[in-house]
Parts: structure tokens; sequence; C-alpha cells
């Protein structure tokens, strides 16, 4: 007699597209090397190389236990499913918690405050548990129930929840990057000869700090483009580490340099014009100086990093800084990243191309020279602070030898003007909170800037005759 | 104009076409994906009507009309959070993100589906879930004018409603709002009694005639408020369902004396006394309910729709109290049913088109709208196995099935389209000798495998209902209980409670003992030349050999399998279970002469417990 088995009946196509039966199927091969590629890229771009093996050893292990063994498959299955589960549970769990336990709660206890019992837990003693119902007021609660209208053409059913869905995540973007403070931004005036500079006349709220820029687009107080008779005049000119960032404008070392030396002076004598700049380099500077002159300043002393000499003298505008106020975090963010990707992907244009890093380095040091010889025809005494690498500062690390000769090569530059330059050594070695000293490693925290305005005004005491005389006592 | 209704991701989904207000084809999904009371979107079933009503790739569907609306139903969930928070979390967990991943957006899967098939769908319409379930009891009915009444779980908010049809106009009168839901305190019971919630249901129903309804009170008393207007109000503090994951709670179970009865134990005779309350008051509530909506809407007719109508032991007590002069009942009175209220509905009521009834015929065609096989095709699945079979036409064929009838063989019977519902109704059923007094304990343990105590339906020539039961005169969905006829009964002997349930199952009561239930009932099925002239042929023919227009019908499936589908489905369910003679159409299989079956599948694992 002849045998048959559920398995070996032929099976007809008994209707369009077939049936879908629930027994597990092995999947494609494509989709199952995918999630351990996906793994394995991930781990090689951590540079993690030896768990990028094992995980692939072990995808693969398991890829092929699946494909030769039906019980293995139907184990795996499980226990990946169970995985699965675990994970989305935990996930759910994590998300929803605070969902439940406070908007739940709270509308519970609205509820309980405002008398409604919308389950009727409480109507045990009513005549009747019947509701009245008529097409009319039906119609309003499907309203309130927000998409559930009578009819919907296909396509809106799947837009207009996404869109509330879109506008939803949007908002809670936004208010993210709010609290981030995100939500203002400096905005700088785009200049032809500058590259950029900020607009004058700012106030910028970022969360724990106010930045104000003031009528002469510095960051400070108010002050004339001329100063004040019986008043000695510093402008510091230079980049982030000096303009400041996260930090409020009291904070700034040019602001406690200033009340240092008033301090010594014994009266208000002396004002410091803060002219730091995101992202500046000596061609910057120089163009400023050029257009806007040297503010009558007795004192210019130029500030920054030794490797600010490196800032191309070709396409000074190109950083992602906004023209006008953002209207909207969001703006801000898809301002900097589209900028960023514009950067990325359509290349450099060909009128900012960047020169040779040594041809550049010299080209900045020059700058300086040329800045420095400018300062000294507007009548100010110049003097150049430069900052070392973070480590060589806080005597971590032995002075830098590239960095070394390119000082060198600006002390070279001022020498033959008489300007005194300086590159602090390891000026934080003792200090006692050194972690707090830099936020990010390149710009100063409100300690950096304090124990910098300490140094400079010694500097300032011991190197500037102009400072020198204006501290006697008259 | 074609209108495709959907039901879908709860339970029982299902699709249903309607060209220019006539159905022309409706089936659930689990038939296609063999996975009982399957709720995902369902894909085959739409396929499949789409393929009926000869829609082809590229043509456009006027419009698809699903059988709630989901975000009224998800400010239900949220709110019902609202009023139980801080408790309810895990519940909460697993209710916001399935309905986030999926409910939201069950439009959108739709219409996937469809344009997978390569059809699009004009508009999309969502009419709420009640209003699907009246429309799917009114329209089709034979009535021009009749009272509406659907009772079940829950929908978006309403649990109960009453409406009014009139023409082509369908309006909702009152409504009872969830929790306060007949449909789900028989599901808490259901739960308690150790059965599967939206599945066990009417094995509740079959278990209450074995026990005294000696809880009703104590179930009025403390559970429900059970006003005359067949309004209910429940009393939260025994549930669990608000907040958490089971029906009960602990302090319903030191009501009722102890925890929920373990799945699959040994039924008690606590089980039996629950099943018997709850089911009186059920009953009690029904009745009440028909009464009000008698008086609210003054009309002579009512239709019943809504998981509850399935409950044919109430609908047979509503039909015996003369409170309305007719009944109808949708045969696919629960979710599934709705896909084809969604569809009636919006043809009837939201276009405007008005319907013409036939009186005393309805709209459903003897529910047989889902897929039938051809000749060429079954031919072709027996040849190409090399299936041993006999092609026997008309009068031959009915000869010879109700010979192995007859001689007390168990006949699998596969002819013209699916049913569309819970029940077999012909198309899709296992047959055998009502007369035969072990007949009901050989199909439920070895053909069946199911619980010893289940009772089994009859199927009884129209003409000669009268001659059997009690009250009924016409049931073709066997939606309806009624006694058999007094002389036909014999009398209990008193001792029935102190016999186990197998000897009290196997005690003979009537000369049907077969379809006689313990309380000397029937859930029946009549049937007509009109409706499905093979099946009459073949009763008739039983009669003429033995005298007896009644045979048992019951489901061509095994517990917890779907009813099967393709010739494929019932060769398989042939050869796994004790049926002795299949007929797909004109061909007849004989169990002896078919090629030994190796087994390679755990077919009960896989389809599980229902």
């Amino acid at each position: 007699m002849s045998k048959i088995s559920p398995r070996a009946l032929r099976s007809r196509p008994w209707h369009e597209g077939g049936v879908e039966k629930s027994a597990p199927r092995a999947g494609s091969w494509a989709l199952e090397l995918a999630a351990p590629l996906v793994v394995v890229l991930l781990f090689a771009g951590f540079r993690a190389y030896r768990m990028a093996a094992v995980a692939g050893a072990l995808s693969l292990a398991v890829i092929l236990a699946r494909r030769l063994h039906s019980g293995a498959r139907r184990r795996i299955d499980q226990i990946l499913r169970g995985l699965g589960h675990w994970a989305g549970q935990t996930v759910t769990v994590v998300l929803l918690a605070p969902v439940f336990y406070i908007g739940m709660t709270a509308a519970r206890m609205f509820h309980r405050l405002s008398g409604g019992d919308p389950l009727q837990l409480r109507a045990g003693e009513n005549p009747t548990f019947w509701l009245p119902c008529d097409t009319e007021r039906r119609q309003a609660r499907f309203i309130q129930a927000m998409f559930c209208a009578e009819r919907l053409v296909p396509g809106r059913l799947s837009l207009v929840p996404l869109a509330v869905l879109a506008a939803l995540l949007l908002l809670a973007a936004e208010t993210g990057l709010r609290v981030y403070g995100l939500r203002d931004a400096v905005v700088y005036v785009q200049d032809y000869d500058v590259g950029y500079y900020p607009r004058p006349d700012q106030r910028v709220r970022h969360p724990g700090r106010i930045i104000v820029i003031n009528h002469l687009g510095m960051r400070g107080p108010e002050a004339g483009p001329a100063k004040a008779p019986g008043r000695f005049r510093i402008l510091l000119l230079g980049d982030s580490t000096l303009a400041g960032t996260r930090v409020s404008n009291s904070e700034l070392y040019s602001a406690l340099l200033e009340r240092q030396l008033n301090e010594a002076a014994g009266s208000p004598k002396f004002e410091v014009l803060n002219l730091g700049v995101n992202g500046w380099g000596p061609h910057h500077e120089l163009a400023y100086v050029r257009k806007f002159g040297g503010f009558g300043a007795d004192l210019a002393v130029v500030c920054g990093p030794v490797w600010d000499c490196y800032r191309p003298r070709y396409g000074l505008e190109r950083l992602p800084l906004m023209p006008r106020p953002p209207r909207a975090a969001l703006e801000h963010v898809a301002y900097q990243l589209v900028w960023r990707m514009r950067e990325r992907w359509l290349g450099v244009p060909p009128f900012s191309w960047p020169d040779h890093e040594n041809t550049q380095a010299d080209a900045g040091v020059e700058a300086y020279g040329e800045l420095a010889g400018r300062l000294q025809r507007e009548g100010a005494e110049v003097m150049f602070q430069m900052l070392p690498l973070s480590q060589v500062s806080l005597g971590q690390a032995p002075e830098d030898p590239k960095m070394a000769a390119l000082f060198q090569k600006v002390r070279s530059r001022l020498r033959p003007l008489g300007v005194y330059a300086n590159c602090a050594g390891p000026i934080f070695k003792d200090a006692e909170r050194p972690r707090e000293i830099y936020h990010d490693g390149v710009h100063f925290g409100p300690v950096g800037h304090r124990l910098y305005a300490r140094y400079l005004f010694e500097q300032l005491r011991q190197h500037s005759p102009r400072v020198q005389a204006a501290l006697q006592p008259p | 104009m074609n209108i495709l209704g959907v039901s879908a991701l709860y339970h029982d989904s299902a699709a249903a076409l309607v060209r220019d207000g006539q159905i022309i084809a409706a089936a659930q999904e689990e038939r296609f994906s063999r996975r009982k009371h399957d709720a995902r979107v369902p894909v085959h079933a739409i396929r499949y009507c789409l393929e009926a009503g000869g829609l082809k790739s590229g043509e456009r569907l006027d419009a698809v009309a699903f059988y709630d609306k989901p975000i009224t139903k998800f400010t239900r969930l949220l709110t019902t959070f609202g009023q139980t928070a801080p408790s309810g979390f895990r519940s909460f967990t697993r209710g916001v993100p399935a309905w986030v991943r999926e409910k939201g957006w069950v439009g959108w899967s739709i219409d996937r589906a469809l344009r997978r098939a390569g059809v699009k769908a004009r508009e999309f319409y969502f009419p709420e879930h009640h209003v699907s379930h009246a429309a799917s009891a009114f329209y089709p009915s034979p009535f021009a004018e009749a009272a509406v009444l659907t009772a079940d779980g829950v929908g978006e908010w309403t649990c109960s409603s009453i409406s009014v049809g009139e023409g082509r106009r369908l309006r909702m009168l009152a409504e009872q709002r969830f929790p306060h839901s007949l449909g789900l305190l028989y599901s808490a019971f259901t739960y308690y009694t150790g059965f599967k919630v939206n599945s066990g249901e009417y094995k509740l129903m079959g278990l209450a005639p074995y026990g005294q309804p000696r809880y009703a009170q104590l179930i009025k008393d403390r559970l429900i408020q059970l006003r005359a207007d067949g309004s209910i109000w429940m009393n939260m503090d025994y549930f669990g369902y608000l907040d958490g994951l089971t029906m009960t709670n602990e302090r319903f179970h030191q009501l009722f004396g102890g925890p929920p009865r373990a799945p699959e134990s040994e039924l008690t005779p606590r089980e039996m006394d629950l099943a018997a309350s709850i089911q009186a008051v059920t009953e009690e509530a029904m009745l009440n309910m028909a009464r009000y909506a008698r008086a609210v809407t003054g009309k002579r007719f009512l239709c019943l729709a809504g998981g509850v109508a399935l409950n044919c032991v109430a609908n047979g007590k509503i039909l015996g109290r003369k409170i309305f002069d007719d009944l109808w009942i949708q045969p696919a009175a629960g979710d599934a049913g709705a896909a084809v209220g969604a569809a009636l509905y919006v043809w009837h009521q939201t276009l405007g088109n008005e319907r013409a009834p036939v009186p005393g015929q309805d709209a459903m065609s003897g529910a047989a709208l889902g897929p039938a096989y051809t000749r060429g095709q079954i031919k072709a699945f027996l040849d190409e196995n090399k299936l041993p079979y006999e092609e026997l036409r008309g009068a031959e064929r009915e000869a010879r099935l109700a010979r192995a009838l007859a001689e007390g063989k168990v006949v699998g019977l596969l002819q013209g389209r699916m049913e569309f519902g819970p029940r077999a109704l012909g198309n899709r059923s296992i047959l055998a000798d009502a007369r035969s007094r072990k007949m009901q304990s050989y199909l439920n343990l070895s053909t069946k495998f199911r619980e010893s105590f289940r009772p089994f339906a009859p199927i009884v020539l129209r003409e000669d209902v009268s001659e059997y039961f009690e009250v009924v005169e016409e049931s073709p969905y066997m939606l309806l209980v009624a006694g058999l006829r007094r002389e036909r009964c014999l009398p209990p002997r008193g001792d029935e409670r102190t016999l186990s349930l197998t000897e009290w199952v196997n005690r003979p009561r009537s000369d049907l003992p077969a379809i006689t239930h313990v309380d000397y009932s029937a859930r029946i099925q009549t049937v007509d030349r009109g409706r499905n002239p093979r099946l009459h042929g073949l009763l008739a023919e039983f009669k003429r050999l033995t005298g007896c227009g009644v045979l048992v019908n019951t489901s061509f499936n095994v517990r917890s399998e779907p009813i099967v589908c393709t010739p494929e489905d019932a060769y398989c369910c042939f050869m796994r279970t004790g049926i002795d003679l299949l007929a797909l159409e004109d061909f007849v299989l004989e169990k002896e002469r078919q090629p030994e079956w190796v087994e390679t599948e755990n077919w009960r694992e896989e389809f599980g417990l229902d």
C-alpha cells in the first residue's frame, strides 16, 4: 500500500497570490546577512576589530546553523524572538513609564477633582444605564476623536497621522534644543574684506549665561569708538579663546583684566576692549584693523593660540555663522547641518582652496607682522600673548616643537618692530583645579579665564612700558 | 459600485465585497491563514473578495469600509488608563504599543494590501463598530423596518445598542458604554471557568445545561445592576480588565470561592453551576433588552448582531417569548460579520442607496459567500496526488452518502461556497447519524478531539422541523436553540447529577441522542431546497432510507483548527480524524482505499488549544 503525508501532498495554487502558512521559513540570505553586517561594520567603525571578528564569526555560525538544521532554526528563532521581545519590552517600559505614571495619574487626579466619571464607575444607582444617542451627537464625538471623520481619502489616510506625528516630533525636538540653548545665536555681519564680524548691539540668552555684544560689535560693556580723555585703552584681538565660549561677559579674562588693572591703579582708568571673534585668525584681524582702525588704543594685545597662524587667508567667510537671528532652534540646527553638508558633499569652492600648510603659516606670520605695524602706526603699543596647546599649559606635555618653531617665526617677524611676543609655558602647572581650566581642551572655562587674567595682568605690568607708566601713582 | 468591507486587528478578521448593495463575497482570514481567530489584516480574504468580484490588477475599488473607528477606540483606551493609573501599567505597555505599531494605521495597512493586489481604493470609510454590527443585522434582513439590537464585548465605547432601521436608514437610539458590557461579563465567566476569552464563550453556553443557576442571584446582587430595560452596570471592583491582564480579580475569585479553573483541568459542578448562572443572567438581560427595544422602536421585527447574538439559547428564548413577530440574526454575528455591515452601511446610509428587502428571504445567500472549487481543480488535486476516488453525480452521489450515513459512518462534506461566519451549514461540514447512541462521544473524542460534554447540532428538513422540535419554524443559520418535541424525549431518571460527565453525556435522552443536549434542547439548522439544494437532497435521501430527516452537522475541522477551506485542507482533516467518507463536490473518497497516512506535522500542537 502506498503512503502519503501532509508534506508529500502536492499543493495546488488554490487562490491568487497564495497563502502564507504559519510554518517558520528560512528567509532570504540577504536579509539574514544584513543585520550581522551592520553590527560588524559598527564595531569596525569604532576600530574594535576583535569584537567585529567575534561578532562576524558568531553571526555566520548562527546563520549556517539556521540554514542547515530545521530544529536548530526553530530553536534559534525562538531565542531571537525571546530576545527581541525582551528588548522591545524593556524599551517600551522605559519609554512609557513616565507617560503612564505622570500623564495618566495626572489625568485621573484631574477627573477626580473635576468630578468627572467617564467610565460611569460611580453611576450604579442610575435608573437606567442606556444612554440616549442620536446621529448629530455622535458626529460631534467623532470630530472630537480627531481623525475619525466619516470618510477618509486614501492619500490623507496615511499623511494626516504622519503629519501629526512629525509635528509632535518637531515640537519635542524644538523644546529639547531650546532647553540646550540653541534658540538664540550670535549673529554676524558678512563682510567682503574681513569675512565676518559680530553684528553690533546683540543680547543673546543661553542657559546660564547672557552674551552681550556692544555698539562696536565687541563682547563687553559699551565703549565709544574713541577713548575718553584720561583713560588707558587696551585692545585685545583674537579668536574664540578670547571671545569666550560657555561663559558670561563678566567671566571673560578681558573683563577680569580690566578690573585688576583698575584695582592696581586705584581708579577706573583702564578700559579693555575685547575684539575676540570665533574662528578669527591673523588675516581677519588685519583686515578688521585696516577697515575700522585701532580704536585709539594705547596698547593692543594680540591674544590667541599659536596655531591661529594656520588660519587660511582665503575664504575668510567660511564658517556656519547665521546672518540673522534664528526663528527657531531647529532652524539654527538645520542651518548648521546644511552648511556642513554643503561643505562636505559639494566641496570647497575654488576661490577658497586652502594653501599648503607651510605657505599658510608663513602667510599668517606675515599678517601678524603687518597687523603689528598697522597698530603701531595707529599709535598703539603692541604686544603678542600667545597660547600653547592646553597640555603644555597644564604641564602635562613638553613643548610641541612644531608650535615652538612657529612661535619663533612670529617672534622673528615682530622683533624688528620692537614688539614683545610671549608664548605662555606651563602656566597652569600648579593650578588647584586643572580640570576646570579648559572646558573643551581649547577654550577656557570660568576658572581658566580667571587664572589667565591674572597671568596677563602680570605680563602687562612687567613687559608693557605704557601700562607700567599708567600704573604709577600720579 | 464595489465596496470592500474589512474587519481586523481584534479577533476574527474578515473581508466582504458588496457590489451595488449585493453581497458578492465574504470570508474570514482564518480560513486561509489556518490560524484560528486570526486577527491580522485579512490580506488573503481581501484577495479572495477581489478575485470573486472579478476585480483585476489595475482596477479601482470604489470604497473601503473599515468596521470601526480606530482613533476613537484609542481615546477609550487612554481614558480608561486615565481612570486607573497608577495601576494598570502592564496593561498600558501592552495596549499602547500595539496601537501605535499597528492598530492606528489600519487604513494604511488595508491600502497596502490592496495595492499589492494591484487595486487602488478611491475612499475609505470608518463606520462605528456597533453601527457596523447593526448594519450587518438590518440591511441583509428580510424586513423593511425593524428594531436592531447589538451586543458584544466592546466597540469604540459602545457595548450594546438599540437602533431602528427603516428602509435605507439606520438610526441608533440608545447605547450602553464601556466598561458596562454584557459581552465582557460573559467573557469574565468564560475566563473564570477555564476557557479562552473570545473563543470559549460557546463552550460555556454548552456547559450551562449541566448546572444549576445557583449563583445567578449572587451575580445580580454583587457583580452587576440589571435594570428592567436590560441595561446593566458592572461593579468594576470585581473585574480586572480595566487595569489588569485578566478579566477577573481577586475579589471576584473570593466571591465565588476560589481561583479560576486551570485550562484543560477537570470540569466540576461548580463550573457547571457558574455557566448555568451566567447564562441565566445573560438570557434575562437579553430578554429585557429585547422588550425595551420593542418599546422604544415600536417595530414588529427584531434584528440581532454582535458576539452576544451568537448565544443561540438566549436567541431561542427571545423568539419563544414572542416579544417580536419575527427575528433575524446575522449568521456571522461576531466581528467578522461587521465587515459586511460596514460595507452595506456605506452603500445604504452614507451613499443613500435604497434597499429592496424580499419578505421571507434574506440577502446572505445562505451564508455561502466564501470560495468554491471547480471540478477541474479538485480532480487535478486528486490525480496529482494519486488519491483513489469515485466520481458520482446528483442522485447517485446523494444515495451513496446517505447510505454511508445510515450505516453509521461519518461523512466529511466539501461542496459549494464556503460558509461565512462561525457555523458550518452543510458546505464544510461533518455529517453523522443523529440516531446513534455513541455518535456524540465518538465525534467529540475521535473526530473533533474536543471536550466530551460538547453538544452537536442537528440539521433538519425545513418541512419536517415541527415534527422534531418545538417553537422554531425556520433556523437556516443554526442560531436558535429549541427543545425537542416532548414525545421524542425519554424521561430523566433523576440521578444525572450523580453521574460523571461522560456517563451523563452518553445516557440517551431522546430518539435522536446524538443531538439532544442534557436539557433536551438542540441548536437547530433547518435545510430548505432554496438555500442549499444539495444538502436538502442528501437529507431527503437519508430520510427515505431511514425515515429520519435529521442528521448531526458539525463543522469540518478539529478542535482549534479553523473550518477547512480548500479540498487540500479537507483531505488532511479527513485523514487525521475518524471521518470515514469524504465528498469533495462530486468526488467521493473512502478512508479504507486511501494511501497510508504518515503524519509529519505536529498538527495538534500547531493548532494549539482554543
